[in-house]
């Protein structure tokens, strides 16, 4: 009995304690009423629309707010770590999706050809250079060996890297005996394939190992990756088992390729943002406007420069023109489910589904690793955290490598479907301007915030939408000048202190 | 007598020659030579039309223009025209961001409203049935060399008052953030106004056909060469005023104030000045004179109409000003000049002298802007002297090579070594192509030239020269 009441007073006083706690907690309160405001307005909407409109408005409003959280993310990482607004995200979002494309193209190519050096009628067209072209089938190769060998070097033979290197290189091995008699004839050179998701594991492991987790986390990790890229790769070997494992993966053409293309694009986004990173906007990094200018410039850049690059094969690839681009034959487009009366295609589900995992990867990189505390430490007093022992430089990379991967990852997983129509190098300006919206909503540099802004605009958007589509596209934009009206610091923003 | 007048004579020829002697003529060379950037900029907008018929270097430019190294003489017109307009523009936005601190990125927006209101002003607008403006007919004036419609003149100052109140109103929104927030905002501000002109208020802004309206020079019963050349003249008027006006106003008190606001806010507002009243001045005046050269661009399109449409809101409208600003050095006046004027000429080079890229502004902007940031921060006005000097013999050496090329047959030569696709995407058929080859290549060695030198001195002589201009290496 005396249990039982205990419980239930200490239940009531949780409830009182938890209501005084919001009474002083800005942003638990916000959080909350937030929280409570969903189902509130589910309802409104179930009730003031019809069935297919709600059903819609759910499914729009979610992936979109999933994109636009994925996006603002990356832009509230790098304010609240390193103090600086940085533009070149429009950038990366258009290298992200073009690195996706440029991998899938060179899947089409021909790998008979490299084998045996005999180019024939590819050597009579124009701007054909056998040289560039074999060394875009060595590009995964040459990643697969280096990084490997840099692991061995720098941790000097540990063990657990030693077993991780041995069955990196035994499983392309593997892939080469499984695969090659299985695909001849037919014109997807699926070894390069496999050598390619090969690649981006061992560049996934690089990040990890550059991210400084502990060598058997490391090891864990690259080798549950890769037991989930082998089973991926080798469904067809599953046939036995149950017919509905390959009804589930054929959603996706295949579904190791999208994975590891997705994953490439990320890392390489990754290094070449770190890269820039460390080349112009390292020395100015204490004056924010020429960060702001610089960084515009690289997304200028980027964007400029796509439509110029070319690849020595021209008959299978133009130039990176502004024609329609979209990652054709890797992903069954047309393929759709119908959810509550309207269809909707598997590959946004399939998006959808990604953008929570790389939320819920970046929750759990920030809240509970060693260089996730750091940039926390950095993020409150970047002085203190060098006191402390943290190196406050590196930091800063790998927060500007953390955003443009999430920006690629966007990328990839959006642009097939998002901007199918009209692929264009400019196509970055309108993630840039969505990622600022939503970070201006949901506070600057708080990364809980930008999530529910993110969410918060992409329902307000498709409800809106529904309404008066001419309004859609400019009700984000306004709700910008309405939040700086009634409250500048955001949703989730501190005021900020006079001195 | 005669001896007194000789003598008398003498005395004044004397004084004369003392006084002539206690000038410290260098003195004034030096003032001279220090504003000699600023009377050739002046004599050249002025004398433009003249310069082909000039005693000395005539002959020269008739040659280079029959040579296709210097545009002809309609080209330089709608080249000058176009660079005026710039100029107000981009001083405008230098007075703002450059002085006070606070970057806006959404200049378009204070243009295309100048321009539009400029348009209302003249022909009349009617929301819901109710007139805002009704239209003004024509009123010409004669003003000695030319004859304009003073309506319109009248439209150009309602429409960069109209910025200007608009530009007030957003200010007393905006400017309570800090520094890189308002950049972020006013980056956003020009797209909420393509999108409303595009989509809601097509039927007021004509979408991205736009509306039409008079010129503001009399275009009846003169050939059209004469009108654009009165065009020009009244144009660069309107252009020394205002930018007088803001060399002025960045010169006295109130540009130091500003100044003092850009480096530390806090100590300005400890030292009394009322820092959100000189922001919102600030942004005021910035927005009337960037208004200005909207309601001017509304009549520089080279028909006998004038058009506005939706593109003055474009993200790249906003970020023209922010790239020429940091190529001429932000933070002065003369810096965003030189800018304007060495990118609209180097624009114009490229895109005739590259084989035809889509979007090729773009990529040479974006480099321009990334290297000038990242090795000078501060702009070409305040560049290494090095590079400065890498420049003019780049130049020099540019112009002199292509009158002396045909001697040679270089461009024959050039033509065998480089294939069709030519070097870095030049054409080096074309004169305009084998001038940007020649600066490139005689820039680079004009900057490592003294490096050079210097390297054989030390490995020759083993001394340093005592030279005043050399200077030990880095």
């Amino acid at each position: 009995m005396d249990q039982k009441s205990i419980s239930k007073k200490s239940i009531v006083n949780h409830f009182l304690e938890f209501l005084e706690e919001l009474k002083e907690d800005h942003e638990k309160l916000t959080e909350t009423i937030l929280i409570a405001s969903f189902p509130i307005m589910l309802i409104i909407v179930y009730f003031r629309f019809d069935s297919l409109s709600f059903a819609s408005i759910l499914f729009n409003g979610l992936f979109q707010g999933l994109f636009y959280a994925l996006i603002a993310i990356g832009f509230a990482i790098i304010f609240g770590v390193a103090r600086v607004f940085n533009l070149s995200i429009g950038g990366f979002f258009v290298f992200g999706a073009y690195c996706a494309y440029w991998f899938r193209k060179t899947t089409l190519l021909d790998f008979k050809q490299i084998q045996t050096l005999d180019f024939g009628n590819m050597m009579e067209t124009k701007n054909f250079d056998p040289f560039k072209y074999s060394l875009i089938f060595l590009f995964p190769i040459i990643v697969i060996l280096g990084s490997n060998l840099y692991l061995l070097k720098k941790k000097n033979f540990d063990k657990p890297i030693v077993i991780l290197c041995l069955l990196n290189l035994g499983l392309v091995g593997y892939y080469y005996i499984t695969i090659k008699p299985l695909y001849e004839g037919s014109n997807l050179s699926l070894i390069y394939i496999s050598i390619l998701i090969q690649a981006s594991v061992s560049l996934f492991t690089l990040g990890l190992d550059y991210l400084e987790f502990k060598k058997k986390s490391i090891l864990i990790i690259s080798a549950v990756l890769n037991m989930v890229m082998m089973t991926f790769n080798q469904i067809w070997a599953f046939q036995w088992v149950s017919i509905w494992i390959i009804k589930i993966w054929a959603t996706l053409y295949a579904p190791a390729l999208y994975f590891g293309i997705l994953l490439m694009s990320i890392m390489i986004s990754a290094i070449l943002s770190i890269f820039i990173d460390y080349l112009l906007v390292d020395k100015i990094r204490s004056n924010q406007t020429n960060v702001l200018i610089v960084t515009f410039g690289v997304a200028l850049l980027i964007q400029s420069i796509i439509p110029i690059l070319s690849y020595p094969d021209n008959i299978t690839f133009q130039k990176f023109d502004i024609l329609t681009r979209y990652l054709e034959g890797l992903v069954v487009l047309f393929r759709s489910n119908e959810l509550m009366g309207i269809t909707i295609q598997r590959l946004r589900i399939i998006a959808a589904f990604f953008s929570g995992v790389f939320l819920i990867l970046v929750a759990l990189f920030i809240n509970k690793t060693d260089m996730g505390r750091a940039m926390r430490a950095v993020s409150q007093d970047p002085e203190a955290a060098a006191l402390v022992g943290i190196n406050v430089r590196k930091i800063y990379f790998i927060a500007n490598g953390l955003a443009m991967g999430l920006v690629a990852s966007a990328a990839v997983l959006t642009t097939p479907y998002e901007a199918q129509p009209g692929w264009n190098p400019g196509m970055g300006w309108a993630p840039l301007i969505f990622s600022i919206t939503v970070v201006t909503l949901g506070g600057l540099g708080s990364i809980k915030g930008s999530f529910y802004a993110g969410l918060l605009l992409g329902f307000a958007e498709s409800i809106v939408g529904i309404l008066n589509p001419e309004l859609g596209t400019v009700i984000p934009l306004l709700v910008i000048l309405a939040v700086l009206i009634i409250k500048p610091e955001g949703l989730f923003g501190k005021e900020e202190d006079e001195e | 007598m005669s001896t007194n007048k000789s003598n008398t004579t003498n005395d004044t020829m004397k004084k004369i020659k003392d006084r002539i002697s206690e000038v410290n003529w260098s003195y004034h060379w030096d003032r001279i030579k220090d504003k000699g950037g600023y009377i050739v900029f002046v004599l050249t907008f002025i004398f433009i039309k003249q310069i082909p018929y000039l005693p000395i270097i005539g002959n020269l430019i008739q040659d280079a223009q029959n040579r296709n190294i210097i545009p002809n003489i309609e080209t330089l017109n709608s080249l000058f025209i176009h660079m005026v307009i710039l100029l107000i523009f981009i001083v405008s936005w230098d007075l703002l961001s450059g002085y006070s601190g606070q970057v806006s990125f959404g200049h378009g927006f204070f243009l295309g409203l100048g321009s539009y209101f400029t348009v209302y002003y003249i022909n009349g607008l009617t929301v819901n049935g109710r007139a805002l403006f009704d239209g003004k007919s024509e009123n010409f004036i004669n003003i000695g060399f030319t004859t304009i419609d003073l309506n319109v003149f009248t439209a150009i100052l309602v429409g960069a008052t109209v910025s200007a109140i608009i530009s007030i109103l957003i200010g007393l929104i905006t400017l309570r953030l800090k520094g890189t927030y308002f950049a972020l905002i006013t980056l956003i501000l020009p797209l909420i106004a393509l999108n409303l002109a595009k989509n809601l208020w097509e039927e007021y802004t004509g979408g991205d056909l736009g509306l039409q309206t008079r010129r503001l020079v009399k275009q009846e019963d003169k050939e059209l060469s004469q009108i654009v050349w009165e065009e020009y003249y009244f144009y660069l008027i309107i252009m020394f005023i205002s930018i007088g006006i803001m060399f002025w106003i960045a010169k006295s008190r109130f540009g130091l104030a500003l100044q003092s606001i850009r480096e530390d806010e806090l100590a300005a507002k400890a030292s009394g000045i009322n820092v959100r009243l000189y922001k919102l001045f600030a942004m005021g005046v910035s927005a009337f004179f960037a208004g200005i050269a909207g309601g001017l661009m509304v009549q520089s399109v080279g028909s006998p109409i004038g058009v506005v449409n939706v593109g003055a809101f474009e993200t790249q409208t906003s970020f023209t000003p922010v790239i020429y600003t940091i190529l001429g050095g932000i933070g002065t006046i003369s810096g965003p000049i030189m800018g304007t004027i060495i990118l609209t000429i180097a624009i114009y080079y490229l895109a005739l002298g590259l084989i035809q890229y889509p979007m090729i502004e773009l990529r040479a902007i974006a480099i321009i802007l990334i290297l000038i940031l990242r090795f000078q921060p501060r702009g070409l006005i305040k560049a290494d002297k090095q590079l400065k000097n890498g420049l003019y013999i780049g130049i020099f050496m540019a112009i002199l090579i292509s009158f002396v090329e045909e001697l040679v047959n270089l461009p024959q030569l050039l033509a065998t070594w480089f294939d069709d696709e030519g070097i870095f995407g030049l054409d080096i058929l074309n004169i305009k192509g084998r001038l940007i080859f020649y600066f490139f290549i005689n820039t680079i060695i004009g900057y490592f030239a003294p490096d050079f030198i210097r390297w054989a001195r030390l490995k020759t002589w083993g001394v340093w020269p005592s030279l005043p201009d050399f200077d030990p290496p880095k």
